[in-house]
């Protein structure tokens, strides 16, 4: 049984000695506020858009051209983006483009539909701007998919051709392609997934907390080893109370400074930059699961450092490397073996976890983030009973 | 002379007998390099999509996908590739389980299930998907007509295959300048290296400062001042030995980069001066840090957020040419902004040691302002009770 009216008295007093150093501050609040604010300057414009805006598509189709002329109707049947097609001279095409009037031309040579018919070859242009957009990707998609239609029918004569069939035969089997393209054999059928992703704003808040969450929760713990060089150690431990009633105060103290700021900065960061993390229960189940993660390794650097010196740098390292890892600058995209090394670290299950309940996930949806912080719980708790104390040495 | 030298060299001396700071000047700038180009080096894609399967189908489509100018990857499963494209890590997924498979090679209609994600990116290429499983059906037709009009599969199969190259094409013309461009020419890491050449010089003079805190709070300063040295020889010793530090720093990010990732770093002439340049501003910077503050910790706090502000504002986390009118005004007020145009005309442009002198000009001045600022303050701050 521990005794705790001598653990609440030595937290409540280390935590008022924490607040009257200005590095708490500085560290916790000040610098990763600053932080969020320059970078939601920098990157808030620059994220994925949530979606595509209009766009103007000019056509040059050659008049009477029947393979061509279903390209415009093509375009303008897509509502993602909203697609309005109008028409341009081709001379014009590549000025029109420059000059912002419209965002891509199409050019259909002159006797185009002649040439495919025939078998011969054609090239169709697609003007883009040299910085071209997920827009005019999407129009260039369309225009492969069009012409690749017209090729179906281009190639597949000319191979019947040259398998030496007769021109009936030829036209049997455009026939038999045309009316195939009709209902096409591979369709797709689009399902729903999750979000799981963090605006820009959100995510510099949630990257920049996770990472400034190490200095924060160190500043507790840490001050387990300052005792120490001090002399105060010895003199605490000489109390009427359990040996391990001291460590458990300096834990808690990092437990309410981790909590804390943590919940500050997310609160600044909805109410100052629009981010949204969603409902508080499973936040808070987060938070507290991560500053207990987060906590605990930072408990052992306490029990391997010699000195409060070495205990701050090798937390600062040990932040550092897994905040940037994790991904509180930038986040490790792709699915090879860097993002799933990223992903078994504290502050990229923390962002991760916030993208969930972002999302509208609950307690339940956070089995992926929860699991790494019980990970990181479990190991710390073995190595910590494994490795010897320096105390006395 | 041998008193400045002999303070700085006792400066180099605190420095390197802590370990701790072999950590940070030496391997985190390079795993930070590291981590920057592995992250950036394949985004030149239109897209990227997850395909779940592993049969002629999946193959196909990822060929057909490929050839679009998607990236893709496979994902183990349908649950794998949903949690993919919930956290950003692909546009879109598509999921061809083996009743899709089956279907496909017996020669049925076939549909198949595509998980686009929610940004634009993922409508997108929802779209090249389509394109991609169009041009399939369309070559199983073609294939399917020759075989109807009695051409056995194969010879069907070989006599598409010959004419493969008939027929339209489609060509992209791109028209007015392109960021692409700006950066075409540069290797996977350069942009990176160049980067946190100025974030690390920068961030370790101004931690740095907190060791002059600490010569002033055990009374070194004041002890050096009362020597027979004048308070510029000592400021002078201060000076030389965050320089000393800064400019190993930088030469060791610079040879190191260039050894082991092959960043191009262009006229070593002119990309030496840049770094000195920039050295002698850290260095001052440092000072003036030491000097206003009186806590180490306060210090190094300051010193973090300081370094990595100003270098987020100086085009070390973002390139300049995507910064917005606005913010490139307050850029030009640090000298990472200077650094940057001065190692993007080397790097870049092939620059020499003459390209680069309006930007090294304006570094300097920075040091003429910072300097005698910081000496003054140093001066007046031993006479200040810590």
């Amino acid at each position: 049984m521990m005794d705790l009216s001598a653990i609440w008295t030595m937290t409540s007093s280390d935590l008022r000695q924490r607040l009257r150093d200005k590095s708490v501050f500085i560290f916790g609040l000040a610098v990763p506020l600053a932080l969020i604010t320059v970078f939601n300057f920098l990157f808030a414009g620059i994220g994925d858009a949530e979606s595509m805006g209009p766009i103007t598509v000019g056509v040059a189709i050659p008049d009477g051209d029947q393979v061509a002329d279903g390209l415009p109707g093509v375009l303008d049947g897509v509502d993602n983006p909203d697609i309005s097609v109008q028409d341009v001279v081709p001379t014009d095409a590549e000025a029109a483009v420059e000059d912002d009037s419209i965002d891509v031309a199409v050019v259909v040579p002159d006797g185009f539909g002649a040439t495919v018919l025939t078998g011969g070859q054609a090239d169709v242009e697609v003007i883009v701007p040299a910085d071209e957009g997920l827009e005019e990707q999407v129009v260039t998609a369309i225009v492969l998919g069009y012409v690749d239609r017209v090729t179906a029918l281009s190639t597949v004569a000319s191979a019947a051709s040259s398998a030496g069939f007769d021109e009936a035969a030829v036209q049997q089997v455009v026939a038999t392609v045309r009316q195939g393209t009709q209902s096409p054999g591979l369709t797709s059928v689009v399902g729903e997934t999750s979000d799981e992703q963090l605006g820009v704003e959100a995510y510099l808040v949630a990257g920049q907390t996770a990472l400034f969450m190490f200095f924060t929760i160190g500043f507790g713990v840490i001050s387990y080893v300052e005792e120490r060089e001090n002399g105060t150690l010895p003199r605490l431990q000489s109390m009427p109370i359990r040996p391990g009633s001291i460590i458990v105060a300096k834990t808690l103290v990092s437990f309410v400074l981790g909590v804390a700021s943590t919940t500050v900065l997310l609160t600044a960061g909805s109410m100052l930059f629009g981010a949204s993390f969603g409902r508080v229960g499973p936040i808070a189940v987060l938070v507290v699961a991560t500053v207990v993660a987060v906590t605990s390794l930072v408990l052992l650097v306490t029990k391997v450092a010699r000195t409060s010196e070495q205990a701050q740098i090798a937390n600062t390292i040990i932040g550092l490397v897994l905040g940037m890892l994790g991904g509180a600058f930038f986040p490790v995209t792709g699915s090879g073996w860097l993002a799933r090394l990223a992903d078994l670290t504290p502050p990229a299950a923390f962002i991760r976890g916030l993208g969930i309940t972002s999302g509208g996930g609950g307690v339940t949806d956070l089995g992926g983030p929860l699991l790494v912080m019980a990970g990181f719980l479990l190991v710390a708790i073995v190595a910590f009973v494994a490795i010897p104390s320096r105390e006395g040495q | 002379m041998g008193q400045v030298l002999t303070i700085a060299r006792t400066a180099l001396h605190r420095f390197a007998r802590d370990r701790s700071n072999w950590f940070f000047v030496l391997v985190l700038p390079l795993f930070l390099i590291v981590l920057i180009g592995l992250q950036f080096s394949d985004t030149a894609s239109s897209g990227r999509v997850t395909i779940v399967g592993e049969g002629a189908l999946a193959q196909d489509l990822a060929d057909s996908l490929e050839d679009l100018d998607l990236s893709v990857t496979t994902a183990d499963d349908a649950e794998a590739a949903q949690t993919v494209v919930a956290r950003g890590r692909a546009d879109a997924a598509v999921i061809l389980d083996a009743s899709a498979e089956a279907s496909w090679a017996a020669g049925d209609a076939t549909s198949v299930e595509v998980l686009p994600g929610s940004a634009a990116a993922g409508q997108a290429s929802l779209q090249a998907i389509e394109t991609g499983l169009g041009s399939l059906a369309d070559a199983r037709l073609q294939q399917q007509a020759l075989v109807g009009v009695g051409l056995a599969a194969d010879a069907a199969r070989d006599a598409l295959a010959d004419v493969d190259d008939a027929g339209p094409t489609v060509s992209v013309t791109t028209v007015g300048d392109s960021l692409g461009e700006e950066f075409a020419g540069l290797g996977r890491f350069d942009l990176g290296a160049a980067g946190q050449l100025s974030l690390f010089v920068f961030l370790t003079s101004l931690s740095g400062a907190g060791f002059l805190i600490d010569s002033r709070r055990l009374g070194v300063t004041a002890r050096e001042l009362a020597s027979p040295m004048t308070a510029n020889q000592v400021i002078a010793g201060e000076v030389l030995g965050r320089f000393g530090i800064a400019l190993g720093q930088g030469a060791y990010i610079v040879v190191g980069t260039a050894v082991l990732f092959d960043v191009d770093w262009g006229d070593p002439l002119a990309t030496a001066l840049v770094l000195t340049a920039f050295c002698g501003v850290s260095a001052a910077a440092a000072i003036l840090f030491g000097a206003m503050l009186d806590s180490p910790n306060v210090a190094s706090g300051v010193g973090v957020g300081v370094g990595l502000v100003l270098a987020a504002l100086g085009g070390s986390m973002l390139p300049l040419e995507l910064f917005p009118d606005s913010l490139l005004v307050v850029s030009r007020a640090t000298p990472h902004h200077w650094a940057y145009q001065a190692y993007a005309e080397i790097q870049r442009r092939g620059g020499g040691v003459v390209d680069v002198l309006p930007q090294v000009g304006v570094l300097v001045a920075m040091i003429a302002v910072l300097l005698p600022l910081g000496a003054w303050l140093l001066k007046r701050s031993t006479q200040r009770a810590l």
